[in-house]
């Protein structure tokens, strides 16, 4: 699974640094890419703009996708990845510091595979991290992207 | 029963001979005619007693309320009481009537009377009669239990008789010749036996249609005459059949011209009554051209049947539950709407306690108040209404109000209670409260204080808003007019009264913005919009404005909140997480002191974290949408301590959660109060050896008050004002942990729920949040 990569949607540089560390001391060796914002979010998941010669039937191993975003809401990507055809059986998984409950309703509303709240203690971010890459890397069973671009 | 006896038909034949007259000594009799139903000759005879008493209500005209409340009592024991017994002395004079009729037409008793008549004659059959008709009369009285039977020719001279009977009396041969001459059915009491009540029927000896007869034409062959012991046979009935009464007398009386004649021989013998089972027997209300005759022993009943009426329609129409009582507080009346109100079926009630109809712990209350009023009768129409629980039938309870007023008579004291179930008022006064709490919120949060001024009387009543916008103590604060401009800015104070003077005197709105001075010296601008109110509309208006600004308010509430939950812990966790890395990555470069100071930051920064999600859920707790619903406490307290034991297992707390306490509010919100306060008492109990933490509901003036209880470190009862306030805290962060919003949570929950909450407490001694909603 170490060839897959994972989505990190992340526009705050110290939680994407934070995340990035928590991956490592975990011992995940998988290539993280790493989208600013929504928009850059979508244009990697669907192979546009500067992803246009991305094969989109390459899915990210998991899409971890923060809510509060610029541009494009997290919650707007996630609506997006679930209405597409080419997209739609994705794991994603929100990580994020809210757990205020319109979020996480909406979120699974939205079909979100699960919602994960960012802990302030690090130990427990990189607990959180790890369980994260556990089951998403390893454990499950990935989807099969459709064939048909 | 008929009203009008004295219009049965009877035929010319069954006028009634005069009776025996109850001034003569030698013996009282009834007679009853023929053909008039002797069913109809007693229900005569109570309609009698009944007109009677009309006619003494007349009399008494001037008799107090408390006087009909007790001819109801009497009327509604004894009119079934007399009915019942009439019923049954009637049913068994019939009886014995048929029975003597068909002994006076049985062949066996004609022939022998045949054989009688034939036997004065030149004695053609001389072995005929009486020898043969022994055997039958004596089955007779032995069945009937007769104390003698006869057979009389024309002339009462005797054919026959049973065996063991005394020889014919003279006055039974004077009752057989009336009936020889009269051919007429009678009863007749027959005073001469000192140690019995007998009596006779007599029933005339017809022949059969179309037989050679010795008498002439149309008259009776002779007579059968059967005497029986009253006290064996009809006095039974008056006294145990039916409803047995100890006390009771029964009448059976009728009026004869001017006499009355009655049916009671008891009541010339007074030794013999008393010697009988304490049987009192014969009560008399007479009335004779319009004098009262009082019967010389008590009147225990008084029949008043219009007046009984009148009252007993009264109560049965009644909106509240009427009840009455005697002196002993049992149940002696219950109108319908108490079978309705309480589900018991009013036979139930008779004789139970009063407070049979009161919940368990009304009870004492009730009966209290009961007695009071039974031992002061001054307490009449003074006695406040009381407010205790009603039980049903089927266990529920619901609050009513009860208005007892006691009735003086001769058998005693009783009480009338008039039962209001004053549910649906409970809940208007509930709605109200809870509406008026809601309204102080409102107030608090839209920082809107309102008041209002009596001018005539410089008396102003300021909403709790008020006192917070200025400063004040509600309780030593006056708010007059005076004190109001007092409290303003003295550059404005001008501006201000003359406005408000414009406003009174012209009835005005003014819309103006001052400033004031609250007491500890700041300054505060205030926007102040007033009226006379004039129109209710203006203020529903108003209403609708504030609760729109207070739907803006939230909804802006709503907006930071999820702000402050995205963006704040950000920076938290970034500062928690580089501290780590560098202790993690630099370890080597410093020293203790160095790694020390990272610690407090990450300590710091985590605490700042569990601030900023306790001052969220507090603001959750308020923009929650509630729903009400049954919540089983017991069971969430139940679920809250197994969870804190596992959050720290090493810790042996005793736990004791009372079973059943239900309350109807937001599952959500009570889950979150009851977490903050079960959480307290296993925090604050932490120092005790043996830590005790209690869940449970008790009852405070009517009033369920739910409570959590612990024997921890306690609190000074001098800050107990602070307890609710968030972010206050009454122990040092190194003693307990805490945000000093768990506190503040609950109140605005329970708030929420238009309840209360406080806290009893004192240092070392554990403490007591309790809570209604």
């Amino acid at each position: 699974m170490d060839d897959k990569v994972i989505l990190l949607v992340e526009d705050n540089p110290d939680d994407e640094a934070l995340t990035l560390r928590a991956l490592k001391k975990n011992n995940f060796m998988n290539e993280v890419v790493v989208a600013r914002d929504g928009a850059e979010a979508l244009d990697y998941l669907f192979a546009m703009n500067r992803y246009a010669a991305r094969d989109i039937r390459e899915w990210p191993a998991v899409v971890l996708l923060d809510l509060k975003l610029p541009k494009v809401s997290g919650l707007e990507v996630l609506r997006k990845i679930r209405s597409d055809e080419r997209t739609r059986a994705m794991s994603v998984v929100i990580l994020t510091s809210s757990k205020e409950e319109q979020d996480v309703t909406e979120s699974y509303d939205l079909g979100v595979n699960s919602y994960v709240r960012k802990p302030v203690d690090f130990a427990k971010f990189v607990e959180a991290v790890k369980q994260i890459g556990l089951y998403w890397l390893l454990l499950n069973e990935p989807p099969i992207p459709p064939r048909r671009a | 029963m008929s009203s009008e006896p004295s219009n049965q038909p009877s035929s010319g034949r069954d006028i009634s001979p005069s009776p025996v007259r109850a001034t003569k000594p030698v013996a009282r009799s009834v007679i009853v005619g023929r053909r008039i139903r002797v069913g109809d000759a007693w229900a005569y005879f109570l309609a009698f007693v009944l007109g009677v008493a009309l006619l003494a209500a007349f009399v008494g005209y001037h008799l107090t309320s408390s006087y009909r409340g007790e001819m109801a009592y009497w009327k509604a024991r004894q009119s079934s009481v007399a009915y019942d017994r009439a019923q049954r002395v009637s049913d068994w004079l019939n009886e014995r009537r048929a029975d003597a009729e068909l002994f006076s037409t049985r062949p066996s008793v004609q022939d022998a009377l045949r054989a009688h008549y034939n036997s004065n004659r030149p004695a053609k059959r001389p072995t005929d009669g009486p020898a043969d008709l022994t055997p039958v009369l004596d089955q007779m009285a032995r069945v009937y239990r007769y104390v003698g039977v006869y057979v009389l020719d024309h002339d009462a001279q005797v054919v026959a008789q049973s065996s063991g009977s005394l020889p014919l009396s003279p006055l039974l041969k004077e009752i057989g010749q009336k009936v020889a001459r009269t051919g007429m059915f009678r009863m007749d009491l027959l005073g001469d036996a000192p140690d019995k009540t007998l009596a006779s029927l007599s029933v005339p000896v017809l022949p059969e249609p179309g037989t050679a007869e010795a008498r002439p034409s149309g008259q009776p062959l002779g007579v059968a005459l059967l005497v029986f012991d009253a006290a064996h046979t009809l006095f039974p009935l008056v006294i145990r059949e039916g409803v047995p009464t100890r006390t009771g007398e029964t009448v059976l009386v009728r009026r004869e011209g001017n006499d009355i004649v009655f049916f009671s021989p008891l009541r010339h013998v007074p030794a013999g009554s008393r010697s009988r089972e304490g049987l009192a027997a014969g009560l008399l209300v007479l009335l004779l051209g319009g004098i009262l005759v009082f019967h010389r022993r008590h009147v225990l009943t008084r029949v008043l049947k219009q007046e009984g009426e009148k009252f007993r329609r009264l109560l049965e129409s009644a909106p509240d539950s009427m009840v009455v009582a005697d002196s002993e507080g049992r149940i002696v009346l219950a109108n319908f709407q108490t079978e309705r109100q309480f589900g018991h079926p009013r036979d139930e009630l008779l004789g139970q306690p009063i407070e049979t109809l009161a919940a368990e712990r009304s009870r004492p209350e009730y009966r209290e108040r009961f007695h009071r009023h039974a031992a002061d009768l001054s307490y009449q129409h003074s006695g406040p209404c009381m407010a205790p629980l009603g039980l049903r039938k089927d266990g529920s309870e619901f609050p009513i109000e009860v208005l007892m007023t006691p009735l003086e008579s001769p058998e005693g004291v009783f009480l009338i209670s008039a039962i209001r179930d004053i549910t649906e008022r409970k809940q208007a006064e509930e709605t109200l409260r809870k509406s008026k709490a809601a309204l102080e919120e409102a107030q608090q949060i839209a920082h809107l204080g309102t008041w209002d001024l009596d001018i005539a009387n410089d008396r102003a009543w300021w909403s709790d808003e008020m006192y917070r916008i200025f400063g004040v103590d509600a309780e030593s604060f006056v708010p007059t007019l005076e004190a109001s401009i007092h409290c303003m800015h003295p550059d404005d104070r001008e501006l201000v009264a003359s406005v408000l003077k414009e406003a009174f005197e012209g009835a005005k709105p003014y819309d103006i913005d001052y400033r004031i001075v609250r007491p500890e010296g700041s300054e505060r601008a205030v926007h102040a919009e007033e009226e006379i109110r004039r129109l209710n509309a203006e203020l529903e208006q108003r209403v609708v404005e504030r609760t729109a600004e207070l739907a803006a308010a939230n909804k802006e509430l709503e907006a930071f909140a999820y702000s402050v939950s995205h963006d704040l812990r950000a920076p938290l966790r970034a500062i928690d997480g580089f501290s780590q890395a560098i202790v993690e990555d630099y370890s080597e470069k410093l020293d203790d002191q160095g790694k020390g100071y990272l610690a407090r930051t990450r300590k710091a920064a985590q605490r700042m974290a569990d601030l900023i999600d306790d001052m969220l859920s507090l603001s959750r707790v308020t923009r929650w949408e509630m729903q009400r619903e049954q919540v089983d406490l017991s069971a969430l307290a139940g679920h809250i301590v197994a969870d804190l034991r596992q959050s720290e297992p090493a810790r042996n707390v005793e736990a004791v959660i009372a079973g059943g306490v239900v309350a109807h509010g937001d599952r959500r919100l009570l889950e979150i109060a009851l977490q903050n306060l079960l959480g307290n008492a296993w925090k604050f109990s932490s120092k005790q050896p043996r830590a005790r933490v209690e869940f449970g509901m008790n009852n405070r003036n009517g009033q369920t008050v739910y409570f959590v209880r612990d024997n921890g470190a306690g609190f000074d009862m001098a800050y107990a004002d602070k307890l609710f306030g968030a972010f206050q805290r009454l122990h040092a962060q190194g003693e307990f942990e805490g945000t000093g919003v768990g506190l503040a949570t609950v109140q605005r929950i329970i708030h929420r729920h238009g309840g209360r909450v406080w806290g009893e407490s004192a240092v070392g001694k554990g403490a007591t949040f309790s809570f209604t909603l």
